[in-house]
């Protein structure tokens, strides 16, 4: 057996004898290492692994930007008649693809899914080189002009809503009134890029024809979104010479639409050619460069604090040392000796660092990938695990070599005649006092933000808006127009929405429904005019019924709710919230005012209400509302249930299905559900910042752990000194405490000052978290770490004070 | 009749690992009274520092029961024990075991620091500077430990463990780490100390010191050898 495995051998036999040791430094290392193994796949994935496409060099994304008068980008975003004749007339992509993303139902299934679906030509396949697990994609002949009715499926759409079934091929699906037959299936390799709104989660591809888009050939000017061009570019060409040559194309084709129009120029708009990797990415650099810099310092504090551990791991294990050394071993064998201890423990971190990334991959792919693409790329990489594994072989050469330096091989030879007389491992008392200071300052700053970033996320959770969201639930349903002659199409809708209605209200667990838009959907951004004072408003809209109010607790202030609904009252009322009416007419009430949403007087509506205005979830201010009646074809529905009762989307499917086939649930489910996806940004802060408390507290425990464990070693024989004159325990943990204590305030005061060049570094992005609030909670992060503190001054201590003194004064004699 | 400051009845010690058993003190009866002055001697191994560690409540025994001054302390918590070392008991050490970082006169002054009376800075003053004259060295109050030779650091410890005015002075090897002119020195100044009333109980394995003793145990394989008949407790 050579040597390094015989040391190999016994480091594993003393390491087992110190389980507290190896699972401080396997667990700090392990999930230290964990995160870094994280974010540099992630850094990987999203910087440097290429796309996995063919020829993914040659493809580029066109932008379409509209930009301000210094030159800043406005709008990215197509309109639909440029899309079309960029599309037609462009020459210089060899091959172009053109698509659109939005959300449909699936009418001929059971459950009528929303499905993102996407709009594509038939080239979006063969750029990408789609593989097909069953069938094939689109043809050219099912491309841009054709009205072939067509469909692909994601796998997973084949999966979830069709458990897979090997004969769905040739079967037919409708979606938006079409009839499509199914021509093939997606594999379940096929990584979709992820551009804008389409968040790389296609569920169905139809061809580009039958598109849902509502401003299509003349609406130029009207951006759209969702809308996108893939194409593929030959060498000889670069992306700034077809930017120019494709906005050329786009002005000539303007020039003669915008003439004469003040408020728009062609020289606003501004074509951009990128390649479809950085178009991926978007601005999401800054976002990787932070976490880089972020896990690189955690790193740092725990490596800084293994390094401790180590130090007074050594410091215990010196007489094992000393023999050693007496016995000839050279200070090269007690590296190697030290090198094999730290190799067994970073062997069990990297194990422990794979679980650890596997566990933040599925976070990531679960809950971020909405802010960061390519995260459904993420897997172990064989390049980001080769690096850990180098940097844990760095660790454990530098943790031995570091160990073995603070090591007095001259004194150690010493040791075992002059046991009495200080020890052969020696740690300068500023260079201890420095790393508690630098601990605690990181700690509390780390704490602090993390904890405040938790309040300011929870609070917006927790935050009221001013109605009630229990028991409510949305429903939105779209009609089929078949069956319906344009003549009767009004009385008709009519008459089948207040069917609709009338078999919500039968089902036992309803309580009530109301023909409304949801309190959290998308209030319209409306411009009016004040007729009495000809002033211009701009307010948020939105509209419900009678019962709307009543049902989401919303408070009248003064007025009248809208009168009961029937067909011919077409009356033009507004309910508006107090902030606009205070805005609207300060000392008197509003009610009675006129407001013009035509700014001709052919749209007047009267305000015969106002409501206590609600809030929007992570605002802070009231915005100014206004309520209009619902359309007495509105096919929006809130139903409110009995307490404790459910209704499910297949209830409500069987509902409707018992009234027309021609109805399909474009959207349901609970307002507090909504609230919950609305506010999924907040809650994973709060799931994050919490981790990272408790990871930092950790981490400040261990490493203040392993100084004060150094320290109470180093002065063992003066702690038995004092404890045989008389000292008792609370006189011993005092006295370190004390120790401490200064380089406690000192930290702590560093911790301000860190966090005061925070404030003043980034001012602008910090001042809303700023308040008096978080005064008390620095206080809270003080006494955390306090008790951090103690109870690392503490635990090293205890195997002094709970044994009789005899066994920390032995050895001195 | 003499009072009696210490007293032990059938106290053994066993240490255990997970082979081997052994038993360091055999049912050990000893009595000491006021003022007496006994040496315990012994080859190395034969109990002696485990002994001494007892009766001054640094370890506890396996069984048998121990008395300071009438009361019973063979039951007590840690922290009630330092509380009887610190008032009862003065331990001086071969290896001195003083505290680097403080001065002679805080290193003297620590048991009073700890004493239940908290003495006012002033008693404590004028105690520690009483307990440096006894033993001659009361112009090196501010110097360091390592500032002195090794007879006045032994001195020092003297000091230290007079300063609580305590009912019995352990002393284990006092000479161990020192020249015979130092050596002969510090058992001169017990000497002396126990001539001024203070009672001394001693662990040597040197004969020339055992004899200064008034009285002498012996103690070989855990077990009382030879001792004064008045010695061993009936």
């Amino acid at each position: 057996m050579n040597l390094f495995t015989y040391q190999l051998k016994q480091a594993w036999l003393s390491l087992k004898k110190k389980p507290g040791f190896v699972l401080s430094v396997v667990s700090t290392m392990g999930i230290t290492l964990g995160a870094l193994l994280c974010v540099l796949t992630l850094a990987y994935v999203m910087l440097i692994k290429p796309l996995p496409y063919p020829e993914q060099a040659r493809l580029y994304s066109v932008e379409h930007h509209i930009v301000d008068q210094q030159g800043e980008s406005e709008y990215v975003h197509f309109d639909y008649p440029t899309l079309i004749e960029l599309y037609k007339k462009q020459k210089q992509f060899t091959q172009g693809s053109i698509s659109y993303y939005s959300e449909e139902v699936i009418r001929t299934h059971p459950q009528q899914p929303s499905v993102n679906t996407a709009f594509v030509t038939p080239e979006w396949f063969s750029l990408l080189d789609v593989p097909m697990v069953l069938g094939r994609a689109f043809e050219a002949t099912e491309g841009f002009n054709s009205q072939i009715p067509v469909a692909v499926l994601s796998y997973k759409t084949w999966q979830d809503e069709y458990s897979r079934d090997p004969n769905i091929l040739n079967k037919k699906i409708i979606v938006n009134d079409v009839s499509y037959s199914v021509i093939g299936v997606v594999s379940s390799s096929f990584i979709e890029p992820q551009l804008g709104a389409s968040e790389g989660n296609t569920q169905l591809w139809l061809p580009w024809s039958f598109n849902s888009i509502s401003y299509k050939n003349d609406w130029w000017g009207s951006f759209t979104r969702g809308l996108f061009f893939i194409g593929s570019l030959p060498d000889d060409i670069s992306s700034s010479q077809v930017s120019e040559q494709l906005r050329n194309l786009v002005i000539n084709l303007l020039q003669p639409i915008v003439a004469g129009d003040e408020s728009f120029t062609v020289d606003d708009i501004k074509i951009i050619t990128k390649t479809l990797k950085s178009a991926i990415l978007g601005d999401t650099h800054d976002l990787i460069y932070m976490l880089l810099i972020g896990v690189v310092g955690l790193t740092v504090i725990a490596v800084s604090n293994i390094i401790n551990v180590f130090i007074s791991h050594a410091a215990q294990q010196r007489k094992n040392i000393s023999i050693n050394a007496a016995l000839g071993a050279r200070k090269s064998q007690i590296f190697s000796c030290l090198l094999a201890q730290a190799s067994i423990l970073m062997l069990g971190a990297v194990i422990l660092a794979i679980f650890v990334s596997s566990f933040g991959f599925t976070i990531l792919t679960q809950y971020l990938h909405e802010f960061l693409p390519r995260v459904h790329e993420l897997s172990l990489q064989i390049e980001t695990l080769l690096t850990i594994i180098f940097i844990a072989i760095l660790f454990a050469f530098a943790f031995a070599l570091l160990t073995t330096n603070t090591l007095n091989y001259q004194s150690l030879n010493n040791e075992l005649n002059n046991s009495g007389k200080g020890t052969g491992i020696q740690v300068s008392p500023w260079l201890r006092q420095i790393l508690i200071i630098s601990q605690i300052a990181i700690a509390s700053a780390l704490v602090f933000c993390n904890i405040s970033l938790m309040l300011d996320a929870a609070k917006t959770i927790t935050q009221p808006l001013g109605y009630q969201r229990d028991n409510l639930n949305f429903l939105s349903l779209s009609i089929s127009e078949k069956g319906n002659s344009d003549g009767d199409s009004f009385d008709a809708k009519f008459a089948l929405l207040n069917q609709v209605k009338s078999k919500l209200l039968a089902l036992p667990q309803v309580e009530a429904v109301s023909t409304a838009e949801s309190p959290l959907g998308n209030f319209m951004y409306l411009a009016i005019r004040d007729v009495s004072s000809n002033t211009d408003y701009q307010a948020y809209t939105s509209f419900g019924d009678e019962r709307y109010f009543d049902i989401i607790g919303q408070e009248f202030v003064i007025g009248d709710n809208f009168p009961p609904q029937n067909k011919q009252d077409r009356d033009q009322l507004l309910i508006i919230n107090d902030v606009f009416a205070k805005k609207l007419s300060p000392n008197e009430s509003p009610v009675g005012r006129k407001l013009d949403f035509s700014s001709d007087g052919t749209n007047i509506f009267t305000i015969i209400g106002v409501v206590k205005g609600t809030m929007e979830p992570g605002q802070n201010e009231i915005p100014m509302r206004m309520y209009a009646p619902s359309s007495t074809l509105a096919a929006k529905f809130l139903i409110k249930t009995k307490p404790n009762q459910l209704l499910t989307r297949e209830q409500v499917i069987s509902t409707l299905n018992d009234v027309s086939s021609l109805l399909a649930v474009s959207q349901f489910g609970s307002l507090n559900d909504t609230h919950k996806n609305i506010v999924m940004s907040e809650r994973v802060t709060v799931v994050t910042a919490i981790s990272t408390t408790i990871l930092s507290l950790l981490l400040a425990a261990t490493g203040l752990y392993g100084i004060l464990s150094y320290s109470s070693q180093i002065r063992r024989f003066e702690i038995g000194i004092r404890m045989a004159v008389g000292a008792k325990s609370k006189d011993i943990i005092l006295l370190i405490f004390r120790d401490i204590s200064t380089a406690l305030v000192v930290g702590v005061f560093s911790s301000i000052l860190v966090l005061l060049a925070l404030y003043l570094g980034f001012s602008d992005r910090l001042t809303s978290y700023v308040s008096f609030e978080l005064v008390p909670l620095f206080f809270i992060t003080l006494i955390l770490i306090s008790l951090i503190s103690f109870i690392a001054c503490y635990l090293p201590l205890r195997q002094y004070i709970s044994k009789p003194v005899i066994h920390s004064l032995r050895g001195s004699e | 009749m003499k009072t009696t400051v210490l007293s032990l009845k059938n106290i053994s010690k066993i240490f255990e690992t997970e082979e081997l058993e052994t038993h360091a003190l055999k049912a050990v009866s000893l009595n000491i009274n006021k003022g007496d002055y006994i040496s315990i001697s012994g080859p190395s191994g034969c109990g002696k520092s485990t002994l001494l560690s007892i009766m001054g409540l640094l370890d506890t025994a396996t069984s048998g029961e121990y008395f300071i001054e009438g009361s019973n302390v063979s039951e007590l918590s840690l922290d009630q024990a330092a509380e009887v070392r610190n008032a009862k008991i003065g331990f001086i050490f071969q290896s001195f075991n003083l505290i680097d970082e403080l001065s002679v006169f805080d290193n003297v002054a620590l048991p009073l620091r700890y004493h239940s009376d908290k003495p006012s800075s002033v008693a404590i003053k004028e105690r520690v500077t009483q307990c440096l004259e006894k033993v001659g060295l009361s112009h090196r109050v501010s110097h360091k430990p390592n500032q002195l030779s090794g007879g006045q650091q032994q001195r020092v410890a003297i000091a230290r463990a007079l300063v609580a005015n305590p009912a019995i002075l352990l002393v284990d090897e006092p000479t161990g780490n020192l020249d015979s002119k130092s050596g002969d020195q510090i058992m001169e100044l017990l000497e002396q100390l126990n001539k001024s009333g203070t009672t001394i109980c001693m662990v040597t394995h040197d004969p020339r010191y055992a004899d200064m003793a008034t009285s002498k145990v012996q103690l070989l394989d855990g077990s009382v050898l030879q001792a004064r008949l008045s010695q061993i407790a009936v």
